[in-house]
């Protein structure tokens, strides 16, 4: 079922909110190029609600020896543990094989952010 | 136990009778600092420690045998090899000048000496040994030239580390070390001594000490090699972790997993979770498996996924040192073979080379 959420303007790019559709608590998120996912909006490691205070960063990756350098994909932070959580996937990223977040798709309609619950 | 099943014993203590039977090793100038300076006949063994950290505690059994706190190399043949049923015995020493502070070129001079003392006294005499090379990390430099002057030998099949509070072995420093032994097919292994603290300080009591320094510090140095990317960055580097008990690793396997996972962003250079890493790279010793029955120690095994780590020690001769036959009736057929030989010689390509084809 898809369902009409707000006008896409209204979350500056790195804002994320929580919106409630037929009883679920999903956390909307706006990337920092201007693009939206959606998950569940609970981390899988202990419970945390994720908007509250989760948010979103740029991926770090290893460079050349203990060095490190940012990549153009997003992750969200979780609030309580600091857990990077994979927006397109739901998965954490240090532990991809474990169990995934649930995702929901998002498009743009008319302007509007359109969530496919 | 079939008397072909392969016994691997990790930690044997070898041990010199006196320090002075070093000293016919050492070159000139650092055989005259050794023979006739201040340093003469100071205890190397305990230096800085409790004094009743005995450098000889053998076990009661083993005593009675002959063991003369690891001195004899005939008392400890016949009873490791004949009554204890070890096929293949990994010498670790007991004088450790890697451990001693400061004076860096003299301790690499007592290290190299140690080793070919060891080469001599022990490797010679039964083709059942094998051997570590002594160094000083401290020293990088010295301690790769140390690896690769002993590398040749056909016994040696790992790097013996001091474990210490005093270094962070994770630290880029150290690192050419454990190329060196990645480069030479060497493990590493780590065993705490009379030099080892626990948070920077000896305990009041020895029996905190006991309790404490090997699983404390081994945690620290396990855990600074998995931050620090030393088993990331060297995927064919073995470490063995002796003589640091067994029933910390699962809490530790999920505690470094969750701080893996909460503080990537501070090491995104390690690339793989630490249980991951532990599980593939890392091997500890069953020694000292204690008051730890065996039935829960195959759980904790179970628990922690751990089967492919632990390894085989009787800590010869030491006074809490463990026998084979004491965990054998309570182990799994699969899970004994795994910690007989199987999960050694997966860390310890030197080894594994040196017993083709595997003895009886």
């Amino acid at each position: 079922m898809k369902q009409k959420l707000f006008p896409e303007d209204e979350l500056a790019p790195g804002e994320v909110r929580a919106v409630a559709v037929n009883g679920r608590d999903i956390l909307v998120m706006r990337l920092f190029d201007g693009s939206y996912r959606a998950l569940r909006n609970r981390c899988l490691h202990m419970g945390a609600r994720l908007s509250d205070g989760g948010r979103i960063e740029h991926l770090r990756v290893a460079g050349e020896g203990q060095d490190y350098r940012f990549t153009d994909k997003c992750i969200l932070r979780c609030p309580w543990h600091g857990f990077e959580i994979d927006v397109d996937t739901g998965a954490f990223v240090a532990d991809p094989k474990s169990r995934h977040n649930r995702t929901f798709a998002v498009e743009l309609v008319d302007d509007h952010v359109v969530l496919d619950v | 136990m079939s008397e072909r099943e392969l016994l691997i014993d990790a930690d044997v203590h070898e041990m010199l009778a006196d320090v002075e039977e070093v000293y016919p090793y050492l070159p000139g100038h650092w055989k005259d600092v050794a023979a006739q300076t201040y340093w003469a006949g100071q205890s190397v063994f305990a230096t800085g420690a409790h004094n009743y950290l005995w450098h000889r505690s053998e076990r009661g059994d083993w005593d009675a045998k002959g063991a003369s706190g690891g001195t004899d190399v005939d008392a400890t043949c016949g009873i490791l090899f004949d009554h204890e049923g070890v096929s293949i015995a990994i010498l670790n020493g007991f004088f450790h000048p890697g451990a001693l502070i400061g004076s860096y070129e003299f301790n690499a001079a007592l290290s190299s000496a140690y080793n070919d003392w060891q080469a001599d006294k022990w490797l010679s005499k039964d083709a059942r040994f094998r051997g570590s090379v002594h160094v000083v990390p401290n020293d990088p430099r010295g301690a790769v030239r140390e690896i690769e002057r002993m590398a040749d030998h056909p016994q040696i099949v790992q790097v013996f580390l001091p474990l210490t509070y005093h270094y962070e072995y994770g630290d880029p420093l150290y690192r050419p070390i454990f190329e060196a032994a990645v480069k030479h097919d060497l493990a590493v292994a780590f065993h705490h001594g009379a030099h080892t603290e626990v948070g920077g300080r000896y305990p009041r009591y020895v029996a905190e000490w006991h309790v404490l320094a090997a699983p404390c510090v081994g945690m620290m140095q396990l855990a600074s090699l998995v931050f620090n990317g030393v088993l990331d960055q060297l995927p064919d580097l073995g470490i063995v972790m002796l003589e640091t008990g067994a029933a910390w690793l699962p809490w530790f396997l999920w505690r470094a997993d969750e701080n893996y996972k909460e503080f990537r962003w501070e090491v995104p250079w390690v690339k793989r979770l630490p249980s991951e890493q532990i599980r593939a790279q890392v091997r500890v010793s069953t020694q000292p498996i204690g008051e730890l029955p065996i039935g829960d120690f195959v759980r904790l095994v179970e628990m922690a996924r751990c089967e492919d780590v632990f390894v085989f020690a009787t800590d010869y001769p030491h006074h809490d040192g463990d026998s084979a036959s004491t965990l054998a009736p309570a182990l799994p057929p699969d899970l004994r073979r795994k910690i007989w030989a199987d999960n050694a010689l997966s860390v310890m390509p030197r080894l594994a080379r040196s017993l083709d084809p595997v003895p009886a």
